[in-house]
């Protein structure tokens, strides 16, 4: 027994190395999955601030409570202690498309992320604006984006992902 | 060749043998891709929520006739079968969810989709949104035989491998659809409503 261990020891020492580099032939997925992927950088810029992203700057004009009304002029009902949000974020691009891919979302202060546009909206005039002018005229433009948040939420910032840009977002606080 | 060493030889190969058997009777353990890709099928009856990964979803009632109002809200249209109206609450967490696939299926494995002859607010595409409840209806037309044993199947992911799917059964009786048969009253899907 001795002799087989002092015979196959450089194997025997190498077994475990082995074991721990089976994962080693697929690390870019890995990267991939849990670093490159998720977005975890965050760019942040408090209020009044702006950042630099993905081709352009960005800052957080005002995000306020506002009571929406529908096409005959009432107000649009909720249940006792939501909240509608009118956000405005100002873009200043260095091309009209530099940030047509975005995603904008309200991210509240229990740090869930809200869609602009809820289904209560659904029925009235207001639809959000995105990342580009539509109207294609204006590199430096405002966008209106508007928000329904459920009973003990406040808005907490504005968040802008673009894709290209993993694992970077922005940030835009609200206070 | 020493008969020592002959037999060092055979025993050698004789220990490669059964490594390799070992493995064949290990790799006929595992699990098929499908069983291992499969999606985790949930359940859970009519008021139960059933948590789907990303949101809960919550059959809350059923209803049907065998007139429907369409999407216009002009005409009405009218099956051999019944519209069965499921009304559904959902619930996502963190983060605004949309489902891949909402449709119903009854034990013969038939599929059916949410139909276009009604109003479908809550249908594939709406986008809800997260901490708080949404409500609406999803309306099939099915055959009459069909109904007693439809289930709603959704899925929020577009790639249902290795994620949760909801089978809700809908509970619905034979003398349901018989009423429903019966009843002269056009369903009138009900619009969405949020709830906390």
């Amino acid at each position: 027994m001795r002799a087989w261990l002092k015979r196959n020891r450089w194997g025997l020492l190498a077994l475990p190395l082995l074991v721990l580099a089976l994962p080693l032939p697929q690390i870019d997925r890995y990267y991939n999955v849990f670093v490159a992927a998720p977005y975890r950088v965050a760019v942040e810029a408090p209020p009044g601030e702006q950042v630099s992203y993905g081709g352009g700057r960005m800052w957080l004009v005002s995000a306020q409570p506002f009571r929406p009304v529908d096409h005959f002029g009432d107000p649009v009902s909720v249940p006792a202690g939501f909240t509608f949000i009118h956000a405005v974020v100002g873009f200043k691009v260095d091309t009209g498309d530099a940030l047509s891919a975005c995603s904008i979302f309200l991210e509240d202060s229990l740090g869930r992320r809200h869609g602009p546009d809820p289904v209560a909206l659904t029925r009235t005039p207001y639809r959000s604006d995105t990342c580009m002018d539509l109207e294609g005229r204006s590199l430096t433009f405002q966008a209106d984006l508007y928000f329904l948040l459920p009973p003990g939420a406040d808005p907490a910032a504005i968040r802008i992902e673009l894709d290209r840009e993993r694992p970077r977002f922005v940030r835009l606080l609200a206070r | 060749m020493s008969r020592r060493r002959l037999l060092h030889v055979a025993s050698g190969i004789v220990l490669i043998l059964l490594a390799l058997a070992a493995a064949q009777g290990l790799d006929r353990l595992r699990p098929s891709i499908a069983h291992q890709q499969g999606s985790f099928v949930r359940s859970a009856p009519t008021g139960v929520a059933v948590d789907l990964r990303l949101a809960s979803l919550t059959v809350t009632s059923v209803r049907g006739s065998q007139t429907v109002l369409t999407p216009d809200s002009r005409y009405t249209a009218v099956t051999d079968g019944v519209f069965v109206a499921v009304r559904v609450k959902v619930v996502p967490y963190t983060e605004p969810v949309a489902f891949s696939m909402l449709e119903a299926r009854d034990e013969a494995g038939n599929r059916f989709l949410p139909t276009t002859l009604a109003a479908q607010p809550i249908a594939t595409g709406v986008t809800f949104q997260p901490g708080y409840g949404t409500e609406g209806e999803i309306v099939f037309e099915v055959p009459a035989e069909s109904a007693p044993s439809l289930r709603l199947w959704a899925q929020i992911p577009a790639i249902a491998r290795a994620d949760t799917v909801a089978d809700l059964p809908l509970g619905i009786r034979p003398a349901d659809v018989a009423a429903w048969q019966a009843s002269s009253e056009t369903l009138v899907p009900h619009d969405l409503e949020v709830s906390p």
